[in-house]
């Protein structure tokens, strides 16, 4: 499972093509793996609004123009935050493998002028404040789990699987370190693939995420949610929670590998 | 009966949490819901077609710093006071097409306190040093297409990540006025260069009139000569700071691989400190009345003192390296004629060849808390006893920093043993965001030193900073 914090943004037309008749006989993992390999363009840029919400439900919105671009073996992604202040230049920048290697990641924070490398071993760790991790942003290894069909649902009035993900005894360790996660159930549409919910139990502080994926949208053939929102549950009270809105999506705009590099970060948005 | 009941409430308790776990899955309202994306108040439409468009961004800041203790005599300040209240007001304007970009950006500045506090005087020169007045931030222009960058104009060249030595951070001017308490964004202060960049691997950076570092005035309280000071200004020794007419020059290449960056550089350049080069005496009936430690009744009056730079030659590596939750760092530099203090005050200071280094890590495998440290050392070749440094020395530093309430408030803690047997700090902050605007700031800062040690004279300088900043 290899796509960025566009993971949700698209899925593929030959996962639409492939939905129809034969969809009702397709295994959990085969659901999931269409759900995880669809085409979601080979380059991507978009805006986004990043709102985090606390209890209280005092917000936090930061501004950030994203692009992707997909290469043999490795996926790049660069995000440039443009607002507010205090965050403004700022620039974050990550080289995700396909190979089990850890990603390279840079920082550049225009207060110190300067591009930093940063440890990005810790998928399990936040996104920049947010309920999302980077291992929901980066991906995850669909070898690690096992799959079940638990029942068919609707979600939003469309029909979906609702899917429970848990992980392999071999890769127990490896998912909760790298996760942060104990298992999840995912609804994926049957329609288009696109996976709508997700609950997701964390391993520690007894806390559950939830995230849903609305106001899709097909652009350039991909469907694409506009709206991504995980929230986080403690004892079944809302602790926390994140809103990707998304505008101006684009998909195979450009092939630029420039701009995916520490001097494109110095740069600035593009 | 009761069986039943509590089956009925069971199932009433379960359709209820069922209920409301399913309600996370509904859309949670924000205040942006019904506006715009807000980056699209802030880059223009025409932007997503590539067509030029203009960012601006800036702030107001309000500072206030304490100093709690009372320093030795001899500075301005001779009791525990507020030692500034400083205002700036921040701008930045950003325009790009598709291969320019242009940047100017800047502050005006103003200090408020000698019109408001009479706590201790003033010199002239400390007044109008704190009076309204302009500072030119990173403003250039630069051009990119295919594999070259052009950039020129006042930019900051951070080439380094040591904290504790400089040892390839060799082409950013530091401000100096009130070492350890400055701002993260004027930790480094930008120079007059041309930067040429091939790949996004090799540098070639080119510095014309290298301003010195940033200098307190006289008397102020890290003023580096208040040794030579009289106390009274009239019978000071008139410093006359020179600075490099030379251009410099400093290449890097710049190499990564996956889970490696490495870098390698050369340079040509003037310091940015200062060094003694000439000291003048002049015999003078007023010197019998100065109560300068350097002048007796037997000896002449220190007339001129000539600082200026010194061309230095560095060849340095530096080396970044991950392993999950590690980052190791290193950076390894022969610095050569670099001009170091004599036991004897009164003498320019000697030429010799360093060796600089310095060992790291960070560690983020701690939710929202990021640790970092580094041990530094250099080594003084052709070292003699007449010098005031030994021929090793040691530095460290260490930080760690955690984030906590939605991101909104930053604790932060900083030790820092200097090298070159400059004494220690210890900085405290907390960075409380009150709002994407309105940030607050509270930071305390120590600094501790042995009676041999370089910050000796400034070590009641600790000082409690009060900060206020709305951004826009």
């Amino acid at each position: 499972m290899k796509t960025a914090l566009v993971f949700v943004l698209g899925f593929t037309l030959s996962s639409l093509g492939s939905a129809g008749a034969h969809a009702d006989q397709l295994s959990a993992r085969e659901i999931m793996e269409k759900a995880d390999t669809r085409y979601t363009g080979d380059s991507s840029r978009s805006d986004a609004t990043l709102v985090l919400i606390d209890r209280r439900n005092r917000e936090r919105v930061r501004d950030i123009r994203l692009y992707t671009l997909e290469e043999t073996g490795v996926e790049k992604s660069i995000s440039f935050f443009l607002s507010p202040t205090d965050v403004a230049g700022t620039a974050y920048m990550n080289y995700d493998y396909d190979a089990e290697r850890d990603d390279d990641s840079w920082l550049y924070l225009p207060a110190l002028k300067q591009v930093r490398r940063i440890a990005a071993g810790d998928k399990s760790s936040s996104f920049m404040g947010s309920d999302f991790t980077y291992s929901d942003i980066n991906g995850i290894n669909t070898d690690w789990y096992d799959y079940r069909v638990l029942q068919s649902d609707t979600v939003g009035g469309a029909d979906a699987w609702l899917i429970e993900s848990t992980p392999k005894a071999e890769f127990a360790d490896k998912v909760a370190t790298e996760t942060g996660y104990e298992k999840s159930h995912a609804w994926i549409r049957k329609d288009n693939f696109v996976q709508v919910q997700s609950k997701i139990w964390v391993s520690r502080g007894n806390r559950i995420k939830y995230f849903s994926a609305t106001e899709l949208e097909e652009i350039d053939g991909i469907w694409t949610p506009m709206r991504l929102q995980m929230l986080t549950a403690r004892n079944g009270e809302q602790e926390h929670a994140s809103v990707f809105q998304f505008s101006q999506v684009m998909y195979n705009e450009h092939s630029d590998a420039s701009l995916f590099t520490t001097q494109a970060m110095q740069r600035g948005v593009q | 009966m009761k069986l039943g009941h509590w089956l009925v409430t069971s199932a009433l308790v379960s359709v209820v949490s069922l209920a409301r776990a399913e309600d996370f899955f509904g859309a949670v309202q924000t205040e942006g819901d019904s506006e715009d994306i807000g980056s699209a108040d802030r880059v223009s439409e025409d932007d997503s077609t590539g067509s030029s468009s203009w960012v601006y961004r800036g702030w107001l800041q309000q500072q206030a710093a304490y100093g709690y203790r009372t320093p030795p005599a001899g500075f301005s300040r001779d009791q525990a006071s507020l030692t500034r209240t400083e205002t700036e007001l921040y701008g930045e304007l950003d325009w790009k097409s598709a291969h320019w970009r242009l940047r100017l950006a800047g502050s005006i500045v103003h200090d408020w306190l000698p019109q408001w506090s009479s706590a201790y005087s003033f010199s002239e020169e400390q007044e109008k040093a704190r009076r309204w007045h302009f500072e030119v931030a990173d403003s250039y222009v630069s051009w990119q297409d295919g594999d070259w960058w052009i950039k020129g104009g006042y930019q900051t060249l951070a080439w380094g990540e040591a904290e504790s030595l400089k040892v390839i951070d060799v082409l950013s001017r530091r401000d100096q006025r009130w070492p350890g308490q400055e701002d993260l964004q004027n930790t480094r202060l930008p120079v007059p260069a041309v930067l040429f960049n091939w790949r996004n691997a090799l540098d070639l950076v080119l510095l014309f009139k290298t301003p010195t570092d940033r200098r307190p005035v006289a008397y102020e309280e890290f003023d580096p000569y208040i040794s030579l000071r009289s106390g009274d200004s009239r019978a000071d020794p008139s410093l006359h700071h020179r600075r490099g007419e030379r251009p410099g020059w400093a290449l890097r290449w710049q190499q990564r691989w996956r889970g490696v960056d490495a870098q390698f550089m050369i340079a040509d350049v003037y310091s940015f400190e200062t060094a003694p080069r000439a000291f003048v005496l002049e015999h003078n009936e007023a010197n019998s009345q100065a109560n300068s430690p350097l002048n007796n009744d037997d000896l002449p009056r220190l007339g001129n003192v000539e600082l200026s730079p010194w061309r230095q030659q560095v060849v340095g590596l530096g080396v970044q390296a991950v392993r999950g939750n590690w980052l190791f760092r290193s950076e390894q530099a022969w610095h050569r004629r670099v001009r170091l203090p004599l036991d004897d005050a009164l003498a320019p200071w000697a030429e010799r060849d360093q060796w600089r280094g310095m060992a790291g890590a960070d560690y983020n495998g701690f939710h929202n808390l990021s640790l970092s440290g580094e041990l530094s050392w250099q080594y003084t070749s052709n070292w003699k006893r007449d010098l005031e440094r030994d021929r090793e020395e040691t530095g460290a530093a260490i930080r760690a920093r955690y984030t906590l309430l939605n991101q909104s408030l930053n604790l932060e803690g900083f030790v820092l043993r200097l090298n070159e047997n400059g004494g220690n700090l210890l900085r405290l902050s907390a960075d409380w965001d009150w709002s994407d605007q309105l940030g607050l700031s509270l930071t305390l800062v120590e600094y501790s030193a042995d009676r041999e040690q370089l910050i000796y004279p400034y070590r009641h300088n600790d000082t409690l900073l009060l900060g206020m900043t709305w951004g826009w």
